[in-house]
């Protein structure tokens, strides 16, 4: 498995479970975005909620328990064309005879040169990050799904003033988040407005940014310490590029379940999903890939399994 | 970062910085998000990585300024 978020370790879970010898290959962000998160009220089973990095805490142990090994490290690149499937991390070369990916999506940015400059000084992406920096500071979220309803209020625990810029009218968040943040006192809301510019990239840190109106015309020049982006996520599927077949997205394709174009290959949770993208959704997704991994390793001739590197 | 400060022993100086006990360090350098890496040479920041990186870019990023 390529992942350890709710997806690959529940695919864990199932193949080590059946026997499978499951290994799993951390990534960069171990346990995916739920590590980021503070308490998860929707995943079914936790009455009071559970905590992000708990669950998936629990998650990697129980994976562990039944067998899953899972080791620390970032793949750099995969071979498909070959079997079994060539996975490298900066350290080793696995062979394997079935691969789940299950590497998730990050978050997206605006695509400001200006925002870029000042990922770090002002620009996050990551509420439970970094919101420690904006104590007492007015900060602005840019979104408006669950995502950035969470982190505006989250971060209206540090921060002295949180304004939504949002470029429409309506939010796309759940009615029970959207009334959260309309009830919270220090949240306002910018609707109809694109963030043109975030300034000020001469000192090298965020002192203002610039929102224009996309209905009115109309600029404006807002004094926050920081911004936080939270627009959405992009699928993690540069590794798989020219092997995969992906979507216009970005998302890797699957059919039948979990199978992707190449078989012996399946993908699951995020990666593969840009409809539903919940951390149960994923789990789900992960099961079904380890089942439908198990189905494909049966039906293969047992040579195919052996580590011949066809020229 | 342990790896690196191996690899690089002798030619680079690695080190860590807590942000919450070194307030005004951070701020001096204008750090509102960490991790963040920055690369002196001669007294000045030469690069920034800021966020999770992995050990190869990092040394990528290193190689740029040492012989």
């Amino acid at each position: 498995m390529i992942g350890s978020g709710p997806a690959g370790l529940t695919a864990a879970l199932y193949s080590a479970r059946a026997n499978l010898k499951p290994l799993v290959i951390e990534g960069l962000e171990a346990g995916g975005q739920l590590m980021l998160t503070t308490l998860v009220e929707n995943f079914p089973g936790f009455p009071k909620g559970v905590m992000g990095p708990e669950l998936m805490g629990d998650m990697r142990a129980q994976a562990e328990h039944f067998g899953a090994d899972i080791v620390r490290a970032h793949v750099t690149s995969v071979d498909l064309m070959v079997r079994p499937y060539i996975v490298r991390t900066s350290d080793a070369e696995y062979r394997a005879r079935s691969l789940i990916i299950a590497t998730g999506a990050s978050a997206r940015l605006l695509g400001l040169p200006s925002e870029r400059a000042l990922i770090g000084h002002g620009v996050s992406t990551c509420a439970t990050c970094d919101g420690y920096f904006f104590r007492g500071k007015p900060i602005a979220v840019v979104g408006g799904g669950d995502s950035a309803m969470e982190e505006a209020m989250f971060l209206t625990r540090f921060a002295s003033h949180v304004t939504v810029v949002h470029r429409r009218d309506t939010l796309r968040a759940s009615k029970i988040m959207q009334d959260k943040a309309f009830a919270n006192e220090k949240i306002s809301f910018e609707w109809n407005s694109d963030v043109d510019e975030i300034k000020d990239t001469g000192r090298g840190e965020v002192t203002s940014m610039v929102l224009r109106n996309n209905r009115t015309g109309a600029v404006k020049d807002i004094p926050v310490d920081g911004v936080f982006v939270a627009i959405g996520h992009t699928p993690n599927t540069a590794l798989f590029k020219g092997q995969l077949d992906t979507d216009l997205n970005g998302y890797i394709v699957t059919h039948t379940g979990t199978r992707t174009s190449i078989p012996g290959v399946f993908a699951c949770g995020d990666v593969q999903d840009h409809v539903y993208r919940q951390a149960i959704t994923a789990a789900g997704s992960g099961c079904m890939a380890a089942i439908d991994a198990e189905k494909y390793l049966e039906g293969l001739p047992q040579h195919l399994g052996e580590a011949q590197v066809t020229a | 970062m342990d790896e690196l400060a191996g690899d690089y022993d002798g030619k680079v100086v690695v080190g860590k910085l807590n942000v919450d006990e070194n307030p005004n360090t951070a701020f001096k350098f204008s750090i509102r998000g960490i991790p963040t890496l920055l690369l002196f040479k001669g007294g000045q920041v030469v690069e920034q990585v800021v966020g999770l990186a992995d050990k190869d870019s990092l040394k990528k990023v290193i190689d740029k300024h040492v012989a």
